[in-house]
Order: structure tokens, then sequence, then C-alpha cells
């Protein structure tokens, strides 16, 4: 055998990747089937702060005009949380209807919960709201790369200006740190962060007063204590909730964990209250109906009334949303005023928002053409925000010239008050045709030829404003 | 009628681009740190499934090709070391799938003969041309068991290391 050198070790390496035999099965295909197949059990978003929703365009063409004198105005289609007995529209079978759900803008509805703000601060770091302080106060982080929150600022939506709170340092010598969730006190702000991108059981809890100053540690965690998924603050103490279930506590003024007897299985809604299911997305509680309400400061237990053949059940102290059959439901606690929301179908948050609202994303879709192709209405709502107490829908969000769109809540830790949206940013679909031998192929292939079509999807537009609707501006029993 | 569901995630668009456009050629990577066909499919979908999870923080702070390579290499050397027993077993290089176009040595085979972690500091080295201080970030250990390990598999190959060796860092 003659002597090898490593340019010799180079070639073969090189050589047999370009000689592998094809993979069994289509790699893309596979991967997407198995991500669809899981996404109920593991949709969990590792940023805890990754909170921006997307409504999928139902259209399966492009989506057309179907109103075209309807820009900017909201869609005229009628029976909003009306009568429960009327048929839901089925926009696979129904041909040229309209969805029968009444839907104005949210600038018409809520005209003072609706404000733009800059998307970015002077300094060119971007905004992100968390939640409504109050009617005409939003919190905000300033990010200097993405996700990367370093500065907590309140934007006050009748000066139209923003003033900084607090910087949020994260704890000197841990690489890769990221901030969590920000929840709001009576007194204090509080937030979470952890090192995402390791496998590191750690978390910390910082505080900052509510009306600003230096960010300050309170303390550090390991191992399961560390999988925090919720927290509250009080005068004296962070809280948070574990993602199996349980409740810890630590003072403010540092020390150690504490677990809180008599929490298992609990999770953190929204200080003082608490619940039996699974917080988020996590899955496996999804069609669980919260059975009760804890408020862990009076020890006080609200038992939930829930209707048979209801699913997912998610109550805040006064309300509840849930599912029963292909509707959505409402009622109170305790079963009464139960509803139900012909067309409002596809949750988007969970929990009330606000303790009160819920939030839904809207096909769109009003029919379908002479060739079977699904029509989307390009001037619908994106997602849809229903009020109990009133009974009233408004509109939210962008829909993109070629259907569905993206649109953000607040990232509190407890269910936001904030719904946002970029007006002028759009995805668009590009397709260009190239020449087949430029998409690569196995070399020990025959060498295609021709022509093929090569699409992919962008965001264009937008960065500059974003529009905000603080749900905490909507008057209580307008 | 939709049914309640988790919302669809807008990252998702942008990671079925990228598996599109780069799964061809992790593939291939994949192959060479494994050395047959369906581990390295399986590496290849393993180490994607991990990246889309991560995709939403991965895509604008880090290299999703770099996470990704990493991924494998080290799912690669961890596999590897659960099933080195039945592994060491049939270890011994075939000769049958020798002799291959490009290979005149019979130095893929021999491959197959080395423990995964050297195989893995020959592959990341030698086809995917890092240096011996990024081959000890990715795998985890240190600078000095990256060149150890290397000595040993170009010594069992019988690989004679040339001036390319001093350069290294």
């Amino acid at each position: 055998m003659r002597d090898r050198n490593e340019e010799d070790l180079v070639r073969a390496l090189r050589g047999a990747a370009d000689d592998a035999p094809e993979p069994v099965g289509d790699l893309p295909t596979a991967i997407t089937e198995r991500r669809r197949r899981r996404s109920h059990r593991r949709a969990r978003s590792v940023l805890a702060a990754a909170a921006v929703l997307v409504v999928i365009g139902g259209g399966t063409a492009v989506a057309r005009d179907v109103f075209p004198s309807g820009g900017g105005e909201g869609v005229s289609i009628t029976g909003a949380a009306a009568d429960p007995s009327s048929p839901v529209a089925d926009p696979s079978e129904a041909a040229g209807k309209t969805p029968e759900v009444s839907v104005d803008p949210v600038a018409e509805v809520w005209p003072k919960a609706v404000s733009t703000i800059p998307a970015k601060a002077a300094d060119g770091w971007k905004y992100r709201p968390i939640t409504g302080l109050s009617a005409t106060e939003l919190l905000l982080t300033a990010e200097s790369s993405f996700e990367k929150a370093g500065r907590l600022e309140v934007y006050d939506t009748a000066a139209r200006k923003s003033t900084v709170l607090a910087e949020m340092p994260g704890p000197p010598g841990v690489k890769g740190y990221f901030v969590q969730g920000v929840e709001v006190g009576a007194d204090s702000i509080a937030w979470w962060g952890e090192t995402p991108n390791n496998r590191d059981e750690w978390a910390d809890f910082w505080v900052v007063p509510r009306t600003g100053g230096t960010a300050r540690q309170v303390g550090e965690v390991t191992g399961a204590q560390a999988h925090v998924e919720r927290i509250g603050v009080t005068a004296d103490f962070v809280f948070w909730s574990v993602r199996a279930g349980g409740v810890y506590r630590m003072p403010l003024t540092g020390g150690s964990p504490e677990y809180i007897t008599g929490t298992d299985g609990l999770h953190l809604l929204s200080w003082p209250w608490a619940f039996d299911v699974a917080n988020g997305r996590e899955g496996e509680d999804w069609d669980r109906n919260q059975t009760k309400l804890f408020n862990l400061e009076t020890g006080q237990t609200t038992v939930v009334n829930a209707p048979d053949g209801a699913r997912g059940l998610r109550c805040g102290p006064a309300w509840c949303f849930g599912a029963s059959g292909d509707e959505s439901i409402v009622q109170r606690t305790d079963g009464s005023d139960r509803r139900t929301l012909p067309g409002l179908s596809n949750m988007m948050e969970h929990t009330p928002l606000a303790g009160r609202f819920a939030f839904f994303s809207l096909s769109g879709v009003t029919g379908r053409d002479a060739a079977g192709e699904e029509i989307e209405d390009a001037h619908a709502p994106l997602a849809v925000v229903y009020d109990p107490v009133t009974g009233r829908t408004a509109g939210v969000g962008k829909r993109n010239p070629s259907g569905g769109g993206g649109i953000g809540t607040g990232t509190s830790s407890s269910p936001t008050s904030i719904i946002y949206w970029d007006e002028d940013r759009r995805q668009v679909e590009e397709c260009k045709v190239e020449d087949v031998s430029s998409v690569p192929a196995s070399p020990r292939d025959p060498a295609p030829t021709g022509k093929t079509r090569v699409c992919s999807t962008t965001e264009k537009g937008g960065g500059k404003e974003l529009t905000v609707v603080n749900l905490l501006a909507v008057p209580p029993t307008e | 009628m939709q049914q309640i569901r988790p919302p669809n995630r807008p990252w998702d668009v942008e990671f079925t681009d990228f598996v599109a456009a780069r799964a061809d050629a992790l593939y291939r990577y994949g192959y060479v740190l494994t050395g047959n066909a369906e581990d390295a499919a399986d590496l290849t979908q393993e180490a994607l499934m991990r990246l889309g999870d991560a995709w939403p923080r991965i895509r604008k702070r880090d290299d999703p090709e770099g996470y990704v390579r990493t991924t494998m290499a080290r799912l690669h050397i961890s596999v590897w070391r659960r099933l080195r027993r039945e592994r060491l077993v049939a270890a011994v290089p075939e000769r049958a799938y020798d002799d291959r176009a490009g290979d005149d040595t019979g130095l893929w085979n021999e491959l197959k003969g080395l423990p995964p972690r050297q195989r893995a500091v020959l592959v990341l080295r030698y086809y995917e041309d890092l240096s011996d201080k990024e081959i000890a970030e990715i795998l985890g250990v240190s600078r000095g068991t990256v060149r150890s390990q290397a000595a040993r598999a170009l010594d069992k190959l019988r690989v004679r290391v040339t001036a390319l060796e001093t350069g290294r860092v």
C-alpha cells in the first residue's frame, strides 16, 4: 500500500460525500411531517418572549378583493355572538357566502385603546410591547438584537413619548442570557431570565420599583426549580410556577427558594390566581378543562362549572373561554352567562387577555370560486378581540394581500393587555424560473435539464411604527 | 371548521425554506460522519428537528447551518457512545464496497473501523476544514484531546501527517 497523506483523506471524504447513496425518502417532506405530527405535543416557544402569532392564509389561491369598496372598513358581515342556533359558516361548503361574524375595526370599536408607537427607540433598539400599565401607559422592552431585551421603557400614549424605566443588565459572567417574562406587580416590576441556548437548568429573577430605578437581581435557581413558567411579584416576594406544576417563592431581599405547600400541580395564571391546567401551548392539557381557580393570597378556591361537552375551558377570575363542538363558548366561572360564539373558533390565546377578552384568528375565507379555489377576503381583519361584558367584537391586524399575516401579543408573564402589529409589513411570495442545473442534485444521476419554478416567502416593508391595542383602555362596561 | 389549535409559527415558513435548500448538503455531511445512508438520514432528520425547535432563536442570532452541523457532530458521538459495543464488533472494514471512484486508497472503508470521536475529529478537520480549536468547541472536549484523537486516528489509518499539521491552532 502506498504512503497516504492528509490530501488523500480529504479526497476520500469529499468523494464519499459526493457519491453518498440517495437517502430513503425525501428529507424536507419527512421533517415537515414529523414537525406537523408532534406540533401539538411540543409547540412550546423556546424563548418565552417569542409571541408573534401568525394567521396562515386560508385561501389556496391568491386572495381577492371580495369587497372592492371596503378598503380599511370592517367587513360588513353580521351575526356575532348572537343567536346560538344560527348556522355557523363552513368555509369548505359555503360557496359565495360570507362568514357570520360582524367585525368592525378596533379603531372604531374602541378608539381610545388604539395608538401607534415608534417601532424603534432613538438609538435604534427595537421595541417589543409587554403589557399595559394603565389606559395610557405601555410597558416595552427595547432590544439590542433579536429578543435580547436590554432596557425597560414606558410609552405614554397621550404624550406620545417614551421614558426609560430601568436597564436590564443581565447577571455578570453569564453568557447567552435572555430576559424572559416580565411581570407587573402593584409596587414593582419583576422579570426572570435564563440561558435558553444551553442545557443548563438555571434561571434568575430581577426586580425594579414600578417608578423606575436600578434593577436588582433577587436570586438564582437551578434544577427543576429553574423550569420557570410564569411569575408573580408582591411587596415581599417573587413567586413562580414551574412547567411540571407547583409554585415557589423567594424573598425580594434574596435567600433560598421555598416551595409553597399545597400547590402541587398548580400553575400561575396571574398573581394571586393559579389554576390546575398547564400554561401556554404545551399541549398535553390542551383539551382538558380547568376545574378550579385558586387565590394563593387568601386560600380561596373557586370551582369552575363546565358544561357537558366543553373542551379546553380556561378561566380568569371572572370569565372563561373554551370550545364545545366546533364553536367557541364563553361563560362566567359559575357557568352563568353562557354563550356560543358563532364564526369564532380559532382561539389564539387560551387565557383571557387582561382577564376579560378572548382573541381569535379569522380565516377570511368567504367561499369558493368556480374552480373550487377558496376565496379569501383581503380586507377581512386578521384576528378578532371579543369582549364578553358588552358582546362586542373588534377586528385587529392587517391581512397580507396574499392572505394571512402576523400579529403579536405582549410578552408579559401574566396574560397581556396588548395586541400589536405592523401595518406596513407584509409577506410576499416571490417565484422565479431557474435553470434546473442550478438546483443541487446527486452527481450519480443524469444531469437534469429544463426550467423549474423556485418560490420563497419574505417579509417586506414595515419596521417604522407599531399599531398597539391596549385593552386596559377599553371602558369597563362600554 | 377549524378546531382550537396552537397557532402556526411564523418562523416555520423560513425554516422550511432552509431545510429545502440545505437538506441535501447536510445529509452528505451526515453520510461522511456516520459512514452509512441510514444513519446519515436519521442524524440529519434529528438535527433538523432540533433546529426547527430552536429556529426562532437561532435564525437571527446565529448561523443555522453551523448550529445544525454542530448538533449532528454531537449527536453522532453520543449515539455512537451508546451503541459502541455492537459497532465495535461490526467494525472490521468490509472490502465489498471498496475501490470507489476517487478513493483508490481504501481510506473510506477503513474510516469505519475508527471510534466515533476519532472519526468525528477527522471529519471536522478534513471535511469541514475546521481548526482544532473550533473542533474542541463543537465536541465539547479540550484542544489537547482533539489533537491526541486526531493523531491516534491518523496513525491507525497510516496517514502521514505533512506540513499541514504545523499550521493548526
